[in-house]
């Protein structure tokens, strides 16, 4: 079965790579069938955002968190809201990277407890129960809505800015 | 994801490379489960390529865990890229699942629990 994308909209994308910062908001909005092969693309192209967006030193690392945290949450719907559509609208700011999803499955819970369990002492060892865990330990912050029947999951990685550090007056940003 | 096996004496190395995630890990979960129904005991699992591990990842190498301690076995997780070292430790699956730095160091740790095993026996 072909996999179908539905991209929306791209608003005000950067075209000057050498002044990403100077860019107030860009946006992207895809709309998905919810499958695991759509998540693998989604993630893909959200790297690739973040690569583009950030290239600077500690890049990776912010990179790969909040790669992992979308993949979560995205998987998450996928495999329990029971939605026919993923909504995602990412954004990307001077200071911020946000992911916004939204599905129209079962309301979720977001104050569902969790943590990660102690292991060392365990028999019985869990086979899941790790995934909102790692996305509220991978960004700064979680939010959630639920309005008009529809789930909306907010993903948030703020990057702390230094331009001290390089003392060679260009705009290097440290991320956390 | 791709995998690759080799075997060496009763040692299986299973070479990941990719993104060890929800879509690839039932694949990989169902060929290890094969693996250790054919007997096999003792395996390496070399995480150098693993780009990106997730929380079905993580479930799927827990699963291992437990499917080699059950027939008293070993498992080792070898080279773990910095990103995937990270998810196991912030999951605390590092409490359970070891890593080695190199396939050699899990080959010997291995050979030493066949040699501590069968002089037990």
């Amino acid at each position: 079965m072909p996999i179908q994308l539905y991209p929306i909209a791209i608003d005000a994308l950067s075209s000057n790579q050498e002044e990403p910062l100077k860019v107030n908001n860009r946006k992207l909005t895809i709309e998905f069938e919810p499958t695991f092969d759509n998540v693998d693309i989604m993630r893909s192209a959200i790297t690739g955002i973040c690569q583009y967006s950030f290239p600077t030193p500690g890049a990776e690392a912010l990179t790969m968190d909040f790669s992992l945290a979308v993949t979560e949450a995205m998987t998450n719907a996928v495999e329990h809201s029971g939605t026919n559509r993923v909504t995602i609208e990412l954004t990307v700011a001077a200071t911020a990277i946000i992911f916004q999803m939204t599905t129209n499955g079962i309301k979720f819970d977001p104050t569902i407890p969790v943590s990660f369990p102690d292991l060392s002492s365990s028999d019985d060892l869990p086979e899941g129960g790790f995934g909102l865990a790692l996305i509220r330990e991978l960004v700064d912050r979680v939010a959630y809505e639920y309005r008009n029947g529809k789930n909306i999951f907010t993903l948030e990685k703020t990057l702390i800015c230094s331009e001290k550090e390089t003392g060679d007056g260009k705009s290097y940003r440290n991320t956390r | 994801m791709e995998n690759h096996i080799e075997i060496q004496d009763d040692i299986v190395i299973i070479n990941l490379s990719g993104n060890l995630v929800r879509s690839t890990g039932e694949d990989l979960k169902n060929e290890v489960s094969g693996l250790i129904d054919k007997g096999f005991r003792y395996l390496l699992v070399d995480l150098s390529n693993v780009h990106l591990i997730d929380s079905y990842g993580i479930t799927v190498c827990i699963a291992f865990y437990k499917m080699v301690e059950n027939i008293g076995g070993r498992l080792l997780f070898v080279n773990p890229r910095p990103a995937v070292e990270k998810v196991f430790h912030i999951t605390r699956a590092d409490q359970k699942l070891q890593v080695v730095n190199s396939r050699q160091e899990g080959i010997t740790a291995i050979h030493e629990k066949i040699r501590t095993t069968v002089e037990i026996k």
